[in-house]
């Protein structure tokens, strides 16, 4: 009994010293180092978009703007039958982004074919606020991302992503995010996505978790999870640090995709990065911050 | 600064409980009764009067607070031993008129306990003997009460078993409504009556054994409007009046919601024949803060009371302060729950309001009126989401959608006689209306798995929240104890600089111990 309360008090201590908790991340760094009135610089992907092609980091092309609703259609003629994705600037989670294929002579969403007025009834509704719980948004029209095969090898469907926790410059933490067919093609953990713990120092995978469980393959393709040489690590580093020095927001959670032509690009930047990636890492991040610069 | 935030009170509350009597039975609050009684008159110009007992204070009852609005009328007193008299009355009067009494009551309810060994005494005061003897409607003489005296009592000489035979006896009889006076006699016939007549039967009875006895005329203070007044009886017991009610069944005990208003056998109302004439009693019932602890602080300026009482004054009902006063203790218990423990909620303020909601609704119905909402919300989101909605207008849509299923509910309770359902709908619509969103909200964000179990946390967190703001003692250390605030506001500015790990926390991240 009392060697059982022994070992409860060790892991209870030891999880003290290492795991950084949600109450320590909001006041150690959320709130020293972000800056109320810079959340905005992250929150709203256009501005983002325009701070990195300011900075010359590397992001996928700017097609158009879209902020009345009165522009819809005169806008969408001006995408040229590329293809793209629609973003609304303030939408979380993922929610409402559409990404669409030209091909055929028509839109595709996946294998959905769309027409025109679907697609700018969409737009429509992203100015009107349905994925920003009301407030007016802007629509962001991008071009589209051809996710690189080294990914694509390990699950087809939707855009994987390379998270990476910044404090003051400094590179703490990345995880690859994969999608799933529980998520929906959308890389997010909370919507079933699996993360793969990632060496800072090589760019190699280290093995998954899928949010109760370390994993070994890929849930739905069976792919190894395991030893994958991230490609482009060095350039991904480079511009993580390059996203970081733009904004004035100083712990930030940076997340970049792999284009099979242009390599990696900055997806966008968030302001309160989760604190899964410690699980996914099977590291905590609270040596990570503490750590001085040498 | 932190220290000085959590000694101060501390020293407060502790010289405050030693010194001055704050004792914890002292500081609950009782429950406490305003009566409103409204007359209406109506004349074609004659002189006019109307007469009825207004309450006086006595050990057990205290009258505060006294007012009236007679209008055109003059008012006269009359103390007697049947009680205060008050008449209203006028020369020439013709039209409609409306006479409103108003006071605050508090009672207490008084056990007594008659010692078994006492004799029926053969000798009385000569003030007393008057009360053995038989009147017109009380006929303790009659030979047919003799009989059944006779037959009830038997040989007992000790006066508890008298009393009991007699007393149980006139329970027996079948209880009917309010209907008129009816005399001691015809309720032994008929083997059935209402309060009075039973009352007259056992005062009947006493009279008959040697025991002098009394009716009492008054109100049972219950929440509501009524016509209908309250007789029970006293029977003289070695030199004490003990009250008797033979038809609720309490013997040798007066509630504490029974309201005195004069004694003897008297009507409520007089008033001049063939005018027009109507009566109401209002009651209703509020929480007062001990008056007696109050009135012992009287001049100490640590009486908290008296803060207190200015809102009363301004017609703010201690039970709605009371909310207010405990509003920071259920944010508190929010902030513990989702910083502390790591329980994540709809809001941060919203347990703690629904908390409050269901104190208006009770427990089991406002736990039913959150879920509605829920299931109401959960039905509608997938359609709604279909049509690609607005979020404003698709919340009025649910909201529409959660009050029809309120209402809905409520009437099939009426219709089948299942009032209490009804009570749903005293569910706030300002809460029903942010549940809905939040809910709504949440399965937007994480989908529905995601927010049915942010749901059962927050209900969780409400129940939590639910038993610290329904708590009689929470709510008297608050009222007695202010300076709790500082320590509330101490607690807090500790738990914002907390950095520890949440003990959900601890779970999750179990994979990192080492």
């Amino acid at each position: 009994m009392a060697g059982v309360m022994k070992q409860i008090i060790r892991k209870w201590k030891s999880l003290h010293a290492n795991v950084l908790g949600i109450n320590e991340r909001n006041l150690r760094l959320i709130y020293p180092l972000n800056e109320r009135k810079d959340y905005k610089l992250a929150d709203d992907k256009i501005i983002t978009k325009q701070i990195l092609i300011d900075a010359g980091v590397p992001v996928a092309d700017l097609i158009t703007i879209v902020q009345s609703v009165g522009n819809i259609a005169q806008k969408w003629a001006d995408v040229e039958k590329r293809s793209c994705a629609i973003k609304p600037a303030h939408g979380r989670g993922g929610g409402g982004i559409l990404v669409v294929d030209y091909r055929h002579g028509g839109w595709y969403k996946g294998e959905r074919k769309l027409s025109d007025g679907e697609i700018c009834r969409h737009m429509a509704n992203i100015i009107f606020g349905v994925y920003s719980f009301g407030n007016d948004d802007r629509v962001l029209i991008e071009e589209k991302i051809v996710p690189h095969h080294a990914l694509l090898e390990i699950y087809p469907e939707g855009v994987a992503d390379l998270r990476i926790i910044v404090k003051e410059g400094r590179l703490l933490q990345a995880m690859l995010r994969i999608p799933t067919a529980k998520s929906d093609g959308r890389a997010n953990l909370h919507q079933g996505a699996i993360g793969v713990g990632v060496d800072l120092n090589t760019g190699r995978t280290t093995g998954g978790y899928d949010g109760h469980h370390y994993i070994d393959v890929h849930p739905d393709s069976g792919m190894a999870l395991q030893g994958i040489i991230l490609p482009f690590w060095a350039a991904s580093l480079e511009i993580a640090k390059a996203t970081a020095n733009a904004f004035p927001l100083k712990y930030l959670g940076i997340d970049i995709a792999y284009d099979e032509r242009k390599g990696p690009l900055v997806l966008e930047v968030n302001v309160r990065p989760g604190l899964e990636i410690q699980n996914v890492n099977r590291q905590g991040l609270k040596a990570l911050v503490n750590q001085q610069e040498t | 600064m932190l220290f000085v935030l959590f000694t101060v009170p501390l020293a407060l509350i502790i010289y405050k409980a030693a010194a001055l009597n704050y004792s914890y039975r002292n500081i609950l609050p009782k429950t406490g009764y305003s009566l409103q009684l409204t007359i209406h008159l109506e004349n074609f110009g004659d002189e006019v009067f109307a007469s009825t007992f207004l309450p006086t204070g006595n050990m057990r009852q205290q009258i505060t607070n006294e007012r009236q609005q007679a209008g055109a009328f003059s008012t006269d007193y009359d103390l007697s031993d049947f009680g205060r008299r008050v008449t209203w009355s006028s020369e020439q009067f013709k039209g409609r008129q409306r006479i409103v009494y108003e006071c605050d009551i508090r009672a207490n309810a008084l056990d007594f306990h008659i010692d078994s060994s006492l004799l029926v005494p053969a000798d009385y005061s000569p003030n007393v003997m008057a009360f053995l003897e038989p009147t017109v409607n009380i006929q303790s003489n009659h030979p047919e009460i003799l009989t059944a005296a006779n037959a009830l009592v038997g040989d007992k000489e000790r006066i508890l078993p008298v009393l009991r035979s007699l007393f149980d006896a006139v329970m027996a009889l079948e209880s009917r409504p309010f209907q008129g006076l009816t005399d001691a006699l015809t309720a032994l016939k008929l083997g059935e009556a209402s309060c009075n007549g039973k009352s007259r039967l056992f005062i009947a009875y006493c009279r008959n054994r040697g025991i002098p006895a009394r009716l009492v005329g008054g109100l049972i203070l219950d929440a509501g409007s009524k016509r209908t007044s309250h007789q029970w009886a006293e029977a003289y017991v070695s030199g004490h009046w003990v009250p008797f009610d033979a038809l609720n069944n309490h013997f040798a005990y007066i509630p504490a919601n029974y309201l005195r208003l004069y004694t003897g056998d008297a009507y409520v109302f007089s008033h001049t024949p063939n005018i027009g004439f109507d009566y109401l009693f209002t009651i209703q019932k509020k929480l007062v803060s001990n008056p007696e602890l109050d009135e012992e602080l009287e001049g100490s300026f640590l009486n908290s009371y008296q803060m207190w009482q200015a809102f009363e004054k301004a017609g703010i009902p201690l039970s709605l302060l009371k909310i207010i006063l405990l509003m920071p203790l259920g944010a508190m218990i929010v902030a513990i729950a989702r910083n502390v423990i790591g329980i994540k909620t709809f809001g941060i303020f919203l347990p703690a309001l629904i908390a409050i909601a269901i104190t208006s609704t009770g427990l089991l119905w406002g736990i039913a009126a959150f879920v509605l909402v829920i299931l109401t919300v959960s039905l509608l989101h997938f359609p709604l989401e279909r049509l690609g909605m607005l979020y404003t207008p698709k919340l009025v849509i649910m909201l529409l959608f959660v009050v029809v299923a309120f209402i809905v509910l409520s009437i099939v309770g009426i219709r089948f006689d299942y009032t209490e359902l009804a009570y749903i709908t005293m569910f706030p619509v300002v809460v029903i209306t942010i549940t809905a969103e939040r809910f709504a909200r949440n399965i937007m964000e994480e989908g529905y798995g995601k927010a049915l179990w942010v749901t059962a946390q927050t209900l969780v967190v409400v129940l939590m929240a639910y038993a610290a703001m329904n708590s009689r003692t929470m709510e008297a250390l608050f009222l007695a104890f202010p300076e709790l605030f500082l320590i509330i506001g101490a607690a807090m500015l500790l738990l914002g600089r907390w950095m520890g790990l949440r003990i959900t926390e601890y779970k999750r991240f179990r994979w990192l111990a080492s």
